[in-house]
């Protein structure tokens, strides 16, 4: 068996008398893109902080690159687990470059490094380095989302968790994003973990889907599987 | 913040450096003939080559002498009648080497030969009512139970005071209190008939008022005497001596009257006399009112960054743990808040016993007042944090310290901020009542205008103090304007 970036081997999780996951396994091959697909309440959001740790199991494990996760210092394992919200949460009282290079200082990183990275992460984004000295709130919508992918990258973590981060981006801006999504993706292959309940946005990115029905099991797949299945999703409700 | 620590310092250096080599602090009680006498004191001792500290506004003889023998003055004068009353709880009329003595072994304080005047308790009326009902002595009283009483506080509270008073004689008045500095205006306005006095009191030959004889020999001997520490070196008693036997009983009126209605200064009175007397050599520099307000407002400030100071350091910390640990969070924000509700003149009298009087206690009850709008304000702004940021930093790796030092705490500044603020304002305000504990500041105007009823003084103490808080509102409005990005102010930063 080939060694799995992520796995969740028997994972329960939730409250006692309610569980969100009941014996899941679910398994995300290396440097591949994974979407998870499910309606709202299945539990996609748990799913990723099961794996950074947010969210703890109850039984099972969840193992990174073979290892159970420590949670005795799950801070610094965070650091290899990079992760993107919908809203960004960009700090609104730090500079766009600050923001970026945030987990850069905390790892004290030197100086030149630091900036190299900076300037190779804007020039893939395409932002202007104009904005580096602005603050959050004075940046578009995708300029901010970008913004979020840039600061999760700075240490070049192997994972990539991506809570719907596009959700409230328009159709061209979405498009733009999805472009710089691929390219970041040859040029720095990682792991990536993408909640979505956009079909579509799935099928344009995935290589693998995983589809998640409260209280049933779950079904996973490649990317050709989605198109059918989605046929008869919509025709079954 | 650096800076502020700065400021803390060099203000604490100079206040070390002012109390180093031969000072000899002088006590007052809270009233003119007080001040005048300590005055006297004060400028025997500097011509004699002493440094004097003057801890005037001592209140009545329970603060003074508490001062003296817990070693925060070293002299102030009092009455031989009060120390064989009130200090030794002992008969009047003993003798000034018998008081010495028992002084000396009950506490090792002594006094000085007295200085030639006494100044008694003593009934008084306005003369035109007293004649109309031929009334000259405090026997006549008891003929005219219809007359209404005035009297200080102290007098109702001493041994040689109304209580013994009325069974020596019979009288059945049932006194108002008030305090001694309005009962002349009560007795003039014809609200009251009757109040205790001093018999030097400055009004008594400027308003015509009749003293009443004290014609059963009720109150005993009050000669005016320094009260001074055993310890003291020779040369200082030998310089507190050139006040024996100069000042008689008409001098002393002459003098506190100038003191009430000339508006002379005590400083000016105490030398005048001094000069005349030929004890002390002419100075010509005196200090003008301008230059000591700004000594005065310095203190003020002092007393007031030194305590905001000392409060951030305690309440930022423990606003941090609780907000960590919140099941500590009731019972410390209650502790801060009983505290605060504690009004401040009987916090300030409460430290007396425990750390003396001057600055440091004035100081530690500032201190209290600060800490519950400055820890509320941290736990309140700590917790107010949108919590998706707190979120997004946890997830993104950054552990508890780091979240909290680069996160949290920055975006609860303008909070944060805003206790700091509340607290300065009230603290400038508190610190003017720190004056009755002897601290100094701009509160030394306000008291000594309550005690004399001089508007004129209270207003030299209370316009600044205002003018102080409204500064220190505008200084907090522009530190938020540096220290907090305009986007993340707030737009009611007033949380209290």
């Amino acid at each position: 068996m080939k060694s799995e970036a992520v796995a969740l081997a028997s994972v329960s999780a939730g409250y006692e008398d309610q569980l969100v996951f009941s014996d899941l396994t679910v398994e995300f091959s290396k440097n591949q893109t994974t979407c998870i697909l499910g309606r709202s309440g299945c539990g996609k959001s748990t799913l990723l902080q099961l794996i950074n740790g947010m969210v703890h199991p109850l039984k099972g494990s969840v193992l990174l690159f073979g290892k159970g996760l420590d949670y005795s210092r799950i801070a610094h394992q965070r650091l290899s687990i990079g992760y993107v919200v919908q809203h960004t949460g960009l700090f609104p009282h730090l500079t766009i470059q600050r923001n970026i290079m945030l987990l850069g200082q905390i790892a004290a990183l030197p100086k030149l490094q630091l900036e190299r990275r900076l300037n190779h992460l804007m020039d893939m984004a395409q932002l202007p380095t104009s904005l580096l000295t602005r603050f959050p709130h004075q940046l578009s919508g995708g300029e901010q989302q970008r913004v979020g992918i840039c600061r999760a990258l700075f240490l070049n973590p192997p994972i990539l968790l991506m809570d719907e981060p596009f959700a409230s981006l328009d159709g061209t801006t979405k498009e733009a994003i999805f472009s710089y999504m691929r390219t970041l993706q040859e040029a720095e292959p990682r792991t990536i973990i993408w909640v979505t309940h956009d079909w579509e946005e799935a099928e344009n990115l995935c290589d693998h889907f995983v589809l998640l029905d409260k209280g049933k099991d779950s079904v996973q797949g490649q990317r050709d599987e989605l198109r059918s299945l989605r046929v008869t999703n919509s025709a079954r409700s | 913040m650096t800076r502020a620590i700065g400021l803390a310092l060099i203000l604490g250096l100079t206040l070390t450096a002012y109390s180093q080599g031969t000072t000899i602090r002088v006590g007052a009680k809270h009233f003119n003939e007080g001040y005048i006498l300590s005055e006297m004191l004060a400028q025997l001792l500097e011509d004699g080559g002493y440094k004097v500290e003057r801890k005037f506004n001592l209140g009545g003889t329970a603060v003074a002498f508490e001062a003296l023998r817990a070693g925060a003055i070293d002299l102030y004068p009092e009455y031989t009648g009060t120390v064989a009353l009130e200090i030794l709880k002992m008969e009047a009329g003993l003798s000034t080497s018998a008081l010495n003595k028992e002084l000396l072994d009950q506490y090792s304080l002594k006094i000085s030969t007295p200085y030639g005047f006494q100044n008694s308790y003593s009934l008084l009326m306005d003369s035109s009512v007293a004649a109309s009902r031929s009334i000259a002595t405090i026997s006549d009283l008891t003929q005219h139970p219809d007359l209404r009483m005035g009297l200080s506080y102290e007098f109702t509270k001493r041994e040689d005071g109304w209580g013994n008073l009325k069974k020596h004689y019979g009288l059945s008045f049932d006194p108002l209190s008030l305090e001694h500095g309005l009962a002349y205006e009560a007795l003039r306005n014809g609200k009251i008939d009757v109040t205790d006095a001093y018999s030097t009191d400055g009004e008594i030959r400027k308003y015509g008022l009749r003293l009443l004889r004290d014609d059963r020999r009720f109150f005993p001997e009050y000669e005016a005497v320094t009260l001074y520490r055993n310890g003291l070196p020779e040369e200082v008693t030998s310089v507190i001596a050139k006040l024996g036997g100069v000042i008689s009983e008409t001098e002393m009126q002459r003098l506190n009257a100038h003191a009430l209605f000339e508006k002379q200064s005590h400083k000016s009175i105490a030398h005048e006399f001094l000069i005349s007397k030929s004890l002390i050599r002419p100075v010509t520099a005196t200090n003008s009112v301008g230059y000591e307000l700004s000594g005065k407002i310095a203190e003020h400030l002092m007393l007031t960054l030194v305590a905001l100071l000392c409060s951030i350091i305690v309440a930022l910390p423990l606003g941090i743990f609780i907000y960590y640990k919140p099941r500590f969070a009731y019972s410390i924000v209650y502790v801060a808040g009983v505290m605060q509700t504690i009004p401040s003149i009987a916090l300030l009298a409460l430290m007396i016993p425990l750390v003396g009087i001057g600055k440091l206690p004035a100081i530690i009850a500032l201190f209290f007042y600060a800490l519950l709008p400055i820890l509320r304000n941290t736990i309140t702004g700590l917790q107010g944090v949108e919590p998706s940021y707190k979120k997004v930093a946890s997830a993104m790796g950054l552990n508890t310290w780091q979240r909290l030092s680069i996160i949290e705490i920055p975006l609860a500044k303008p909070t944060i901020l805003a206790g700091i603020r509340t607290a300065a304002v009230i603290n400038v305000g508190t610190a003017t009542l720190a004056a009755f504990i002897g601290a100094g500041g701009l509160g030394d105007y306000i008291v000594t205008g309550l005690a004399l009823n001089n508007t004129e003084l209270i207003l030299r103490g209370a316009i600044p103090s205002a003018l102080l808080a409204i500064g220190m509102e505008l200084l907090f409005e522009l530190i938020e304007r540096f220290v907090v990005l305009k986007h993340l102010q707030q737009q009611n930063t007033g949380v209290s």
